[in-house]
């Protein structure tokens, strides 16, 4: 469900800041500086998060066809981890311990011995594994500077922020029923009210009822 | 205001967004005339969810908005946290769910006239044009929202007016597009 087909779900930023006038000519060497790296099984973050293509996630190869559509900025933020199912992580941890244990003739495992073995362990069977892939459709309107991330997660949201900001330098402002309300250009009279705006209560209170 | 201010102590701006686009459009018949945009038809429909700190009512039919247990929820103090609305521009037609305290859009149908077998750009142009077109309606009835709760006759004149028609009583229209005009129309004045 994203910019491409289907309904649409998203969330809206503000693009601001120091925006280039030429984001299509100055950006595309931070963006591919910025693309999807593959995860290393021998990595010891768990996840990472990147540029790809919007059309094909598996495209982290970008250039300016790929990304500048007219007066639009279109991305894929591309999100993998590594997801080990916990049953299968205990049962081979406890068969890595026993080995360990009959190898080095002990009872026990010290802390520091459980914790390398755990590392040693999910190392071995991520690359038994594919990482998980998602991919979030990311389309910045160059003309009015508002920005749609098609999730709806902080989470991601979080990340984008991130990214965002590292590739382009320019901050991002969710949009939520306040900043919307700032960005009318409110005069001195209304930014007062607004500031001492207060909840609207529809129920009426006893005194109003009699 | 500080941004962290702005975002979370106002959020309770888009729960009164909603209610007041239920009552302008009760009010207009489903007419509504936002300053600066297109005429459209706009009404809330088939799902709403109405809530007063953890106490929930979600209410689903034809049109919910239009039964006495939605009143009934705005009378115990409820606001609507999340509603599904459909909005008519001359021929294109939208439907989505609007979630109320990030003013975020959920399950948007687009009137699209491509098909994901036409040329991949132009379908994303339409698409993208569409959204925006939505958006400008959306905007321009928000802003209007905006300068009326910011002005002072939203306490002492249409806050009244709302009370009555969310207790079932009659809502004088005449008087509450009088107050708007007045109150948007001044705004007009002064920006030119």
């Amino acid at each position: 469900m994203g910019a491409l087909r289907g309904s649409l779900t998203f969330s809206r930023f503000y693009v601001t800041g120091d925006i280039p006038d030429d984001v299509p000519g100055t950006t595309l060497k931070r963006i591919r500086a910025n693309a999807f790296q593959p995860l290393s099984p021998d990595d010891e973050k768990n996840e990472g998060a990147g540029w790809a293509s919007i059309e094909d996630p598996f495209v982290t190869d970008l250039d300016h066809e790929k990304v500048f559509y007219n007066e639009y900025v279109c991305l894929g933020l591309r999100l993998d981890r590594w997801v080990i199912p916990g049953p299968l992580l205990k049962a081979h941890l406890r068969d890595a311990e026993q080995a360990l244990l009959a190898k080095r003739g002990l009872e026990r495992l010290g802390r520091q011995a459980k914790a390398e073995l755990k590392t040693m362990v999910v190392r071995k069977l991520r690359r038994q594994l594919v990482p998980s892939l998602k991919s979030y459709d990311v389309v910045w309107n160059l003309r009015t500077n508002v920005l749609h991330l098609y999730s709806q997660s902080e989470r991601i949201a979080a990340l984008l922020d991130d990214l965002f900001k590292r590739t382009f330098k320019v901050d991002l402002v969710p949009e939520s029923p306040g900043t919307a309300a700032d960005r009318l250009g409110l005069d001195a009279k209304e930014a007062r009210a607004m500031a001492g705006l207060e909840p609207t209560i529809l129920a009426r209170l006893e005194e109003e009822a009699r | 205001m500080e941004l962290l201010d702005l975002i979370e102590g106002r959020r309770f701006m888009g729960r009164e967004f909603v209610v007041w686009l239920w009552f302008e459009s009760e009010m207009q018949e489903t007419n509504l005339h936002p300053t600066g945009a297109d005429p459209v038809s706009m009404w809330l429909e088939a799902q709403i969810t109405l809530v007063l700190e953890k106490e929930e009512s979600r209410l689903k039919g034809a049109i919910p908005a239009s039964s006495p247990e939605a009143k009934e929820a705005l009378r115990q103090g409820k606001l609507p946290k999340e509603a599904k609305m459909r909005l008519v521009h001359g021929e294109r037609e939208y439907a989505w769910t609007l979630k109320a305290d990030s003013l975020a859009l959920s399950g948007l149908k687009l009137p699209t006239q491509l098909k994901k077998n036409d040329e991949k750009h132009e379908v994303f142009y339409e698409r993208m044009m569409l959204l925006e077109d939505l958006e400008t309606s959306l905007s321009a009835l928000y802003a209007d929202f905006v300068r009326l709760r910011l002005a002072d006759p939203w306490d002492d004149e249409i806050v009244p007016l709302m009370k009555n028609w969310a207790h079932g009583e009659k809502a004088d229209a005449g008087a509450y597009l009088a107050t708007k005009r007045a109150v948007l129309g001044e705004k007009r004045k002064r920006k030119r």
